[in-house]
Parts: structure tokens; C-alpha cells; sequence
């Protein structure tokens, strides 16, 4: 039978039973009455409870779930408060299933189906009530933000008038740092205006009047800490002139260079520029030849030198930035002995000089990016090639203010519907598209945020047809959206179909029956990150953020590097991405091979828990744990094979450490292959898997002290 | 009671009671080709093609989809798509090439249909066979003018006998017309389909014939013939075990303007019309009376003894569904221009009064999308006729892909694919929740093939034919999604062995 509890003040007390599996759940709820739910379930083996605090609230649930022959069940659960966390209760085995934590959000009621086991459960969400519980009120701070900052600006009279402005008070919990801005200019009255955005969530705004004319700056304050806003007059004297100001911020990141660094001599262009305009490169039959940049300080253009050396045979190549409205956001090359090919990524173009595209059985491949930042300066060594190659980032804001909010546009479709929004993210990566009798039934789609994912809501409700998937890879993001949508007899309008077109000039879909209107979300130079819109029984509405396609690190600056995997093309594709390092090893074994493979990696001090791949048998998991951080892994080696009814299979895993070798998980046969590279370590890992692991890769990162 | 369904998290074979059966369907004339081989005879649709080539497409079913020759290929085909049943025709003409025994029984003819059902059965494909699938022998329309003559009772009963008794001991689901509203109303109301028969003020390219008056005659030929061929079914012994009915085609109706309560009230009648003109008849034993009432002199009427035998005639209802109209009352039929539709006191409108769609209609698709009609179709059938066992004898999506047909587009066929899945979802809905009695289900068509006036350009199959390139089959994304749905659950070959 399916139950719901409904949705309540707050959950109070949590009652379970289980041994393998979770027989059953009673859950008491705060509110006017404090109310009971029925034994959902029947009485197990063991049992456990425990009580919330007054000011405690569920923020999420994680679940393990599992098909059997004759009903789903759930085998463990965890719930996740504010301070702290209960469970696993139950053993974890199966598929994980989980009710993130919302922003701002508790879980405040259960739902699920019951007989005489839990079958399923899912949970209701309402806003943290804020005081109304009686457990405190909520403090608001009031924050003082001084700074300063100097601006520059450029007029286009003659004469010179000076503004300046302090930084105002702030109110919030921090300190803010306004700006001072100088603007010149000639004859009349001016006003200067400079704005100052702290980093954290700091915003000071401070505002300069000058006398005699016309100045606006912008400038980016200092640090502050909390929220903000301050803001302040100066006063100017000088002509009418409207000029950009620049505000004083930290030096120049040097970002070191990559590529073989022992060939040739360092060079370095430094990094006293506002940007780069123009890109000179030439390539030969080994490699690079030479590369050679112009930059613009104060609006004058500055030439650069020739790094490496002219020859007889060259393909010289030349490639103008228009700064400032275009401005270089990486780099990316590959190189054996010398650099074979360099892309320059600007917020608009890629530039390309290469005298073959990447091969990763033999190149090496990096990227130099730092999240919104761009290239202002260059350095590495150079002899008879270009050997490497490093550069220098400033904040990009500083001079092309980049839209902080990324463009919301209207959802198409009909009226009818709940809204909904899932908003705006770095990036998507998982679509999930359902399908009903007349038109789209649900989505669902998982974002990234930098390396955290996140897990959007059902929209919509899901029919027994399920959901069709397309998974994005890491270095991919979706460059549109065309749907259909149509009012037909008895129903509401339903968006019809959704189709998805990716920068790796893939289409997934049609999602649906083509019938109707037509729509489409893209922009040039842009990319979806989130999406918005209204459904009920069906999606009604669909609508997308679009953020500019430059703007997030597509791959992180470190120099972390995926190596090809072992295998056979079965199955779908599967990516942990790459991490700090790895802590545990779970191999599970089924008839012919591998089964299943999960992983828990470190990033940052966290422990962050990889999904599973593949589907674990009755044989369940062995596992490798790791003595980490002292202890890594080295090498991986392995085997696959081809077998009697199935694609060819990865049937046997051995992980070498610095410290041991572990035991061969599988029977070794067929194919053999190793993963290892001297000086790296294996910090994630990667493969295609369906019922079996078909395909297994590492990615490699240098080893640090 | 009723039908038990296992619970289920997504849709797929293990969704519906164990021992549902799928397949595919199709139809001898539609695939065969081989016209001149076994000594078969001219079958009424290859006349018809040579007569009036426009009207068949400048097609025709000469080579067809070479079935004939390559039935033990598309057995492997079936096979692949985890189908477990098999829906053919036998063509009339390549058993007796001129229609009656006395003139001659082709040994290769009947030879082939043995061969074939042999290798189905050998690869653990359950036949299912339609005795006639609007072959009629040509010899029969130039001899009496077909169906138009009660002549045709005789032999009719006299070649599914033989049939029945060739095959009866193998071939336990049988199916004595497909479509018997389409074989009269389009062959002799409107001309749309061979013989092509109508009064010139609703086709002007029809060249004889009668509306209001031969579709009518035809049916009643074709009932009589029916009761008849039941009759020998059910005294052969070695036919023991068997089933039979008739593949019915209605669609479904939805009021035109739910305010105007005349129109809600049209869709009985319309219903009774397209469905209860032949499934009355072969229930009750008479034609529903309504049609009687508006038809008046121009319907045929039975004897007593005739009516006896048409009363529970069939052991099951077989339906093809494929899409709904909305129904528009008429409020004033035109006596001096009678017709089918206007007797049945209705428009088929394809917009409601608030000017909405049915349901969806691709550019490329022949007919709109509306699954929720088939459910109601399931439920008004069981409410109506007390609770028939019906099996779904076709559902599918034709479409023309005109300039841009290639194997590239034909295969990529999405809309094909969602189609099925909103129909299966319909259906299972209609089983488990309305509990509905059906127990089989066959998509049309197992390959594109010969669509009658659409010729070759209205693709239905799973499987796609390069006309271009040797008849060359190629698996469609509709074709993957019915394997992957029947690769789950149990098998019934794997249930009721011994049943066979």
C-alpha cells in the first residue's frame, strides 16, 4: 500500500526496525498536535530511534534501494540534520537513493509504500521556520565596511578632474570595501561613480562627484566578509569625461608552465598588461615553432618577443583579440618532447595552431584556467620549439564586467502547471526526459557546481515508461534546447518533445512525439545551465538559463589527466572525474567478470562517495581501503576478455599502492593492461559499464608532497 | 478478479499477466510479392493496381516485400525482437488460383503456407493466421462481382475448410476477416480501396458502383460467409483447442463540442456504426438497431436461421487500433445522396469545437496520436459485450517521409517508437486498472511493406526496407524498443508448452 504522512511543522521523533533491510518506519511530528504516523511496514528484527531536538530538522535523507524478484525494498537509511546525522540504519546495498538538502529547506514529511517491508519512501520539503519554534529569535547583524580603492578613468576632453569617494556604512554581518575613483576630464560639472564588489558576499558602493564633469568609474574593492553595502561621495574637479576605473586588487596568478620544461630557456613576458590582442604562432613538422604576443597597457599596444625561432619550413599563424570586448580565458596544449599543439580560448573564439589534433595514446594534454579569471601575461621556455608554456590571470571583471546573473529565458509552453526552477548552475550535467500519453511527462536533471553535483526534482509526474537518460561528459555542456509544444483535446499544453544539442556537436533526443510548435533556447557564445518552467500531471513549460559558455572552468586548472581506458565499448559511460586522491576500493564480482565498482575519493579534506557502476550481484562487494593521505595508489593493472554471451568484459582489477600491492579482485584472463605514470598518482576513475564493467581508465595527477 | 498484473516500476513484458502474448503483424498481399509463383492467381488488389495504377500509388504487390522468399530471414527478425507470435495472412488465390476447389488446389500454395508456419513454430513463434485479408480471388469478382453476391458464401466456407483442416492441427488462433468496416466501406462506399467501388458524388473517381447500398450488401455477404466458416471451424476435429474471431477496426470517438449534448449523444451511434455493425452481429446475432432504424431498407436483413448462427460466433474480439476522431451529429443528411458516414448521422471532425487536436500528428505521420481513446475503446468493448476475451490484432504509426526518406531518417524513427510506448502504456492501464480482458498484443507491421493506396511511400514496420537497395531490412529505433521491452519478464512459450 502507498502512505503519506503529509507535510508537518517539523519531524520530532523517528522510530525504524530492520537487519538487511528496513522493515519498517514510524515517524512523529511536531505541529499543533504532535501527531504519530501509523507502523509503515511490519515489525523487524532490530530497531532504533531517535529523538530531534527542538531546533533540529531533518535536511536530508539518504536511501539504498533494491529490486528483488517480487518487490522493491529499501535496505538502509540515513538521515541528515542540521547537527548531525542518524544511521545507516539497515545494511547499504543496492542503488543509492536520496532526497538532497535543499536550501533553506527540512524535510517535513514522509511518503512511501509499505507492506510488509518499506518498499519505497520519499519525502515532503517545507521552508525552516524561522522563530516561530520558540527556539531563539534570528540575529541580524549590523556591520560597519570601510575600504579603499583607486580608480582610473579616461576622458575624452582635455584637462584633468579628480573624484574621490570613501566607502560608506554597510549594513549586514561583515565589511565591505567601497572604492576611490579618479576620472579626468575637462570644463562643466561631473559626477564620478565607483563601485566596489568585495569578494565573499560583500558589495561596497561608494560614489564620486566631481565638479566640472562627467566621471564614471567602476572599481573592485577588497576583501569583505559578509553583506554590505556602503556608500559614499567624493568630489572632482575637471572637464566632461567618462572613464572606467580600475580597481586595486592582488597581483597577477602565475600559473606554472606546462609542457616539457627541461628543453630550451625560461622566458617570461610578464604580466604588467591589461590583456593580450593579438596571438603569433607558427608550426613546423616537429611542433611549435614560436609563439609571440601583443599586449595593451593604458591602451597602448605593446609587441612582443619571439619565443622559440623562426625557420624555412613554418605555417605562421596570427590571430587578433578584440580587446577588450574579447579576452583569452585558457589555454590548452599537448606536447611529447615539444609543444604539439596550443588552443587559446577566448570568451568568444578558439584559436588553434597545431600540427596535429591531441592523441591522447601518445600526447599529453593540460589546460591552464582559472575560474573567472582571464590571461593577461605569458611565460616558459623555448629553444629551437616551444618546450611549455604558463601564464598569468588577473580577475576578468576588472575591465569587461561579465553579467554576474546568467540570462533567464521565458519558459515556453502553456500556463496550466505548477511553476517550477532549478536554477542556475555551472554547468548540466544529466537529463532525465519521461514520457506520458500525450507529451512529456516528467524531467529531472542534475547540475554541476564546480565539483559538487547537484541533483534537481522531479517535474512533472513520472509514468510507467520511466525516463529516457543523457548523461553529458565532463568537458561537455549543452549549447541549446529545441522543444515542441501543443494544446490537444483534453489535456492541458504539454511540451511534446525535447531535443539537446551539446558543444561536442551531439543531439540527444528527440525526447517525445515531434508535434506542435516549435522553440528554441540558445545564444551564441552561451550555454544552458539550468532550467526552469511549469508542470502538473505533464511538463507544461520549459525554460533555460543561459550563462556565457567561457565564463566556468570547463576543466579545473590542475594538472590532472585522464588516461585512456581498457576495455570494450558496452555499456554506458561512466565518470568519477578526477580528486585529491582515493580512499577505498569496492570491487563486486558477478558470473563472468566484474559486476560492479564504486569508489570513495577525497577532495579538499572531504570524503566525497562515487557513485556505483555496473549492478552488484548476490556476491556483494570486496574492499581496498587506502591509509590515506600517506598512502596512494600507483599503478592499476587488469585483464579483459571476451566471453560466451556477453561484450567483452573486465574480469580482473589489481590496485598498486606505494606502500602494497592488493589482492587480484577477479579472475585474470584475455587482455591485460596497466595504468601507471612515473611521477603520478591515480586520483579518479572512469569506464563503461551496463550489467558488467566492460571498460576501466584512471585519471592521473603529479604526486605532492 | 480479472486480469493480475504484477507490480511494476516501468513499463516492459513483466508490466502485464503472465502468458501475454506479442507480436507483429501482416498481411499476405502486403509482403509476399511472388504473384506469379505456386501457380497463384490473380488476387482482386493486382487487377486493381494494373486498372488504376494512380489509385494504388503507381505501386503494386508484385515483389512486395519478397516474403516469400525471405520468410525464414524475417523469422530471425521476429525472433530478435523477443516477439513470441506472428500474425500472417493466407492468400486465398495461391491455394485455390481460381477461387473454387473444383477448378484446382495449387500443391505448391498450400505447400509454402506449411512451410512457413513450420519454421515459425520451429523457431517458438506462436501463428496467428487471417483467413482473409482482402485477396479475393479475381476469378470470383469477374464470375459473380466478389463479395456483392451471396455466391461468395459458399465458397468462401468452401476454401477456409480447406484451410482450417490443412492447418487447423498446428495453427490454434485464427482470424476469418481483417477489417471487415474497411474491406466495405473503403472498397464500396468510397472507393479508397480496391475494388474501388462508389456513386460519383462522393468519388469521382469511381467509374460504377453504389453508395449507401453495396457496403451494406457486402457486409452482410461477409457475415453470412463468416458464420459459415465458424460453423466448419468448429465441427473440425483436428481444430480442437483453437480460437477464432474477426480483426475489427473502429476507432474511437470524443464528442465534437461537449456543450452541444447531441454530439455526446452521437457517439454511441457512431460507435454502433463503425463497431457494433459486425461485433453485434457476430455477439447478438443481429445488426444493432439503430441501423436498422436509419438504414432502413438498404441494410440486408438475416434469417432466423442465419441469426442463429452468428450469435456468439467468434471466441474472442480482435481489434486494430490505431487513432480517434471527433464526431460532429449531422443535422441534415441528404436523402438523394446516401452514404455509410451519413447514415451514421455524424462528421468525423479532426478539430473539436474549441478548435484542439485529438492528439498529436507529426508532419510525417499519417494519422493523429491518441492513446487514451484506445483504453477507452478496451473499456467500452468489455462493458458493452460482456467482458469478451480480446486480443489487439494491430497498432502502429505509418508515416510518408516523402523527399528525405533514406535509411539514415527511416530508421531514426523516434515518433514510431513513442507511439508504441503511450499504446502500451494505454493498454497496460486498460488491463490492470480497468481489467480489461486482453491477452495479446501485435504491432503493425513487423517491416514497412505495401500500404494498399499509399503504395510504398506509408512506412509502418519496425524493421526498415531499403526499396532502393534489394528489399535490404534494417532494425528502426522502434524496433529496439520493442525488444528491450519484451526482453524483460517471462516468455509464455516458456509457460504453456504443453498447450500446443
Amino acid at each position: 500500500m502507498s502512505w503519506d504522512d503529509g507535510s508537518h511543522a517539523k519531524v520530532k521523533k523517528v522510530q525504524l526496525t530492520f537487519d538487511e533491510i528496513i522493515y519498517s518506519i514510524q515517524v512523529t511530528y511536531d505541529g499543533a498536535t504532535a501527531l504519530q504516523s501509523q507502523l509503515r511496514g511490519s515489525v523487524g528484527p532490530k530497531s532504533a530511534e531517535f529523538t530531534l531536538a527542538p531546533d533540529e530538522y531533518i535536511t536530508a535523507l539518504s536511501a539504498y534501494g533494491k529490486s528483488l524478484s517480487t518487490q522493491e525494498v529499501i535496505t538502509a537509511l540515513t538521515f541528515t540534520t542540521n547537527k548531525t546525522s542518524y544511521g545507516p540504519y539497515g545494511t547499504k546495498s543496492g542503488f543509492q537513493i536520496s532526497a538532497p538538502e535543499a536550501t533553506g529547506k527540512q524535510i517535513s514529511g514522509f511518503l512511501g509504500t509499505s507492506g510488509n517491508v518499506l518498499n519505497t519512501i520519499d519525502v515532503h520539503y517545507s521552508p525552516i521556520p524561522t522563530g516561530g519554534t520558540g527556539t531563539g529569535g534570528t540575529g541580524t547583524g549590523t556591520g560597519t565596511g570601510t575600504g579603499t580603492g583607486t580608480g582610473t578613468g579616461t576622458g575624452t576632453g582635455t584637462g584633468t578632474g579628480t573624484g574621490t569617494g570613501t566607502g560608506g556604512t554597510g549594513t549586514g554581518t561583515g565589511t565591505g570595501t567601497g572604492g576611490t575613483g579618479t576620472g579626468t576630464g575637462t570644463g562643466g560639472t561631473g559626477t564620478g561613480t565607483g563601485t566596489g564588489t568585495g569578494t565573499g558576499t560583500g558589495t561596497g558602493t561608494g560614489t564620486g562627484t566631481g565638479t566640472g564633469g562627467t566621471g564614471t568609474g567602476t572599481g573592485t574593492g577588497g576583501t569583505g566578509t559578509g553583506t554590505g553595502t556602503g556608500t559614499g561621495t567624493g568630489t572632482g574637479t575637471g572637464g566632461t569625461g567618462t572613464g572606467t576605473g580600475t580597481g586595486t586588487g592582488s597581483g597577477a596568478q602565475k600559473l606554472e608552465a606546462q609542457g616539457n620544461s627541461t628543453g630550451g630557456t625560461s622566458w617570461d613576458d610578464g604580466s604588467d598588461y591589461d590583456g593580450v590582442t593579438k596571438i603569433y604562432a607558427s608550426y613546423g613538422g616537429e611542433g611549435i615553432q614560436y609563439v609571440k604576443f601583443d599586449y595593451v597597457k593604458g591602451g597602448v599596444t605593446k609587441q612582443g618577443v619571439l619565443h622559440g625561432k623562426q625557420q624555412s619550413r613554418q605555417n605562421p599563424r596570427e590571430f587578433v583579440i578584440n580587446h577588450p570586448d574579447e579576452y583569452l580565458v585558457s589555454v590548452e596544449g599537448w606536447y611529447e618532447t615539444v609543444m604539439l599543439g596550443i588552443q587559446f580560448k577566448t570568451n568568444l573564439n578558439t584559436y588553434e595552431v597545431s600540427i596535429y589534433p591531441f592523441e591522447p595514446s601518445t600526447d599529453t594534454k593540460f589546460t591552464l584556467q582559472v575560474q573567472d579569471k582571464k590571461i593577461i601575461g605569458f611565460h616558459g621556455f623555448a629553444g629551437n620549439h616551444v618546450n611549455s608554456i604558463g601564464a598569468y590571470f588577473v580577475p576578468k571583471s576588472s575591465t569587461t564586467p561579465v553579467p554576474s546573473t546568467p540570462l533567464k529565458l521565458t519558459a515556453e509552453g502553456g500556463e496550466t502547471g505548477a511553476v517550477w526552477d532549478d536554477g542556475s548552475h555551472d554547468d548540466v550535467k544529466k537529463v532525465y526526459v519521461g514520457q506520458g500519453q500525450d507529451g512529456v511527462a516528467a524531467v529531472k536533471f542534475e547540475y554541476k557546481n564546480g565539483s559538487q553535483v547537484v541533483f534537481g526534482d522531479e517535474r512533472g509526474t513520472r509514468t510507467l515508461l520511466g525516463f529516457e537518460e543523457f548523461e553529458l561528459e565532463s568537458d561537455e555542456y549543452i549549447t541549446s534546447v529545441e522543444g515542441y509544444y501543443e494544446k490537444n483535446f483534453g489535456v492541458d499544453t504539454v511540451v511534446t518533445t525535447l531535443i539537446f544539442k551539446t558543444s561536442k556537436n551531439k543531439t540527444a533526443g528527440p525526447f517525445g512525439i515531434v508535434s506542435g510548435t516549435k522553440f528554441e533556447f540558445k545564444k551564441e557564445g552561451y550555454k544552458i545551465t539550468g532550467f526552469h518552467g511549469r508542470a502538473g500531471e505533464y511538463v507544461n513549460a520549459i525554460g533555460a538559463y543561459l550563462a556565457p559558455s567561457g565564463t566556468t572552468p570547463l576543466t579545473p586548472a590542475t594538472q590532472s589527466q585522464k588516461l585512456e581506458g581498457a576495455g570494450s565499448e558496452a555499456g554506458t559511460l561512466w565518470d568519477d572525474g578526477a580528486f585529491d586522491g582515493v580512499r577505498k576500493v569496492s570491487v563486486g564480482q558477478a558470473q563472468d567478470g566484474i559486476g560492479a565498482v564504486s569508489f570513495v575519493y577525497d577532495k579538499a579534506g572531504q570524503v566525497v562517495e562515487g557513485k556505483e557502476h555496473g549492478k552488484p550481484t548476490l556476491l556483494g562487494f570486496e574492499e581496498f581501503e587506502l591509509d590515506y593521505p600517506s598512502e596512494y595508489i600507483t599503478a592499476v593493472d587488469g585483464t579483459y576478455d571476451a566471453i560466451f554471451g556477453n561484450e567483452p568484459i573486465v574480469n580482473m582489477l589489481r590496485f598498486t599502492t606505494n606502500k602494497r600491492v592488493s589482492i587480484p579482485f577477479g579472475i585474470g584472463a584475455g587482455t591485460a593492461f596497466e595504468f601507471k605514470k612515473d611521477g603520478q598518482k591515480i586520483v579518479g576513475f572512469h569506464g563503461r559499464a551496463g550489467d558488467l564493467l566492460h571498460k576501466f581508465g584512471v585519471h592521473v595527477a603529479p604526486i605532492t608532497k | 478478479d480479472g486480469p493480475v498484473c504484477p507490480p511494476s516500476n516501468k513499463l516492459s513484458r513483466a508490466s502485464f499477466p503472465e502468458g501475454f502474448l506479442f507480436g507483429t503483424a501482416t498481411a499476405a498481399y502486403q509482403v509476399e510479392g511472388a504473384i506469379n509463383e505456386t501457380c497463384r492467381g490473380p488476387a482482386l488488389w493486382d487487377i486493381y493496381c494494373r486498372r488504376y495504377p494512380e489509385r494504388c500509388n503507381n505501386d503494386n504487390g508484385d515483389v512486395a516485400v519478397d516474403f516469400f522468399h525471405r520468410y525464414k530471414e524475417d523469422i530471425q527478425l521476429m525472433k530478435n525482437l523477443n516477439t513470441d507470435a506472428f500474425r500472417m495472412s493466407i492468400a486465398w488465390p495461391r491455394i485455390f488460383p481460381h477461387g473454387r476447389k473444383e477448378k484446382g488446389v495449387s500443391q505448391a500454395g498450400v505447400q509454402f503456407y506449411h512451410d512457413l508456419i513450420d519454421e515459425l513454430i520451429k523457431n517458438g513463434i506462436t501463428p496467428f493466421v487471417t483467413v482473409f485479408h482482402w485477396d479475393t480471388p479475381q476469378d470470383l469478382e469477374d464470375e459473380y462481382g466478389g463479395f456483392l453476391s451471396e455466391r461468395i458464401v459458399k465458397d468462401f466456407r468452401e476454401y477456409a475448410d480447406f484451410v482450417f483442416q490443412e492447418y487447423g492441427g498446428k495453427v490454434k488462433h485464427w482470424i476469418t476477416f481483417n477489417e471487415p468496416w474497411v474491406f466495405s466501406h473503403a472498397g464500396y462506399d468510397v472507393g479508397k480501396k480496391a475494388p474501388g467501388r462508389c456513386s460519383s458524388y462522393v468519388n469521382a473517381k469511381c467509374q460504377d458502383g453504389r453508395s449507401g447500398y453495396e457496403a451494406y450488401l457486402v457486409t452482410h455477404n461477409l457475415l453470412i460467409s463468416h458464420a459459415e466458416a465458424v460453423e466448419a471451424y468448429r465441427k473440425c476435429e483436428k481444430c480442437k483447442g483453437g480460437k477464432i474471431g474477426i480483426a475489427h477496426s473502429p476507432a474511437w470517438f470524443e464528442a465534437h463540442d461537449l456543450a452541444d449534448s447531441q454530439d455526446g449523444a452521437s457517439i454511441d451511434r457512431a460507435l454502433d456504426f463503425i463497431l457494433g455493425w459486425h461485433l453485434d452481429t457476430t455477439t447478438f446475432g443481429d445488426y444493432p438497431q439503430i441501423m436498422k432504424d436509419i438504414v432502413g431498407h438498404r441494410l440486408p436483413k438475416f434469417t432466423t436461421e442465419q441469426k442463429a448462427k452468428l450469435k456468439a460466433s467468434t471466441d474472442f474480439v480482435g481489434l486494430n487500433y490505431y487513432t480517434s476522431v471527433f464526431s460532429n451529429h449531422l443535422e441534415k443528411p441528404d436523402p438523394s445522396k446516401p452514404r455509410w458516414m451519413q447514415d451514421s448521422l455524424i462528421t468525423w471532425e479532426s478539430k473539436n469545437a474549441q478548435n484542439y487536436a485529438i492528439g498529436s500528428k507529426p508532419l510525417t505521420a499519417a494519422l493523429n496520436v491518441y492513446s487514451r481513446g484506445f483504453r477507452s475503446l478496451l473499456k467500452y468493448i468489455k462493458d458493452k459485450y460482456a467482458n469478451p476475451e480480446i486480443m489487439i490484432m494491430e497498432n502502429g504509426y505509418g508515416e510518408e517521409l516523402g523527399a528525405s526518406d533514406s535509411v539514415a531518417v527511416g530508421t531514426a524513427d523516434h515518433n514510431r517508437k513513442y507511439y508504441l510506448q503511450r499504446h502500451l502504456l494505454s493498454m497496460q492501464e486498460a488491463v490492470c486498472i480497468d481489467k480489461v480482458n486482453v491477452t495479446g498484443y501485435f504491432v503493425w507491421s513487423l517491416l514497412d511493406n505495401f500500404e494498399w493506396q499509399d503504395g510504398y511511400k506509408n512506412r509502418f514496420g519496425l524493421y526498415y526496407v531499403d526499396f532502393k537497395n534489394n528489399l535490404t531490412r534494417y532494425e528502426k529505433e522502434s524496433g529496439k524498443y520493442y525488444k528491450d521491452f519484451l526482453s524483460q519478464g517471462v516468455r509464455p512459450s516458456a509457460l504453456k508448452k504443453d498447450e500446443l
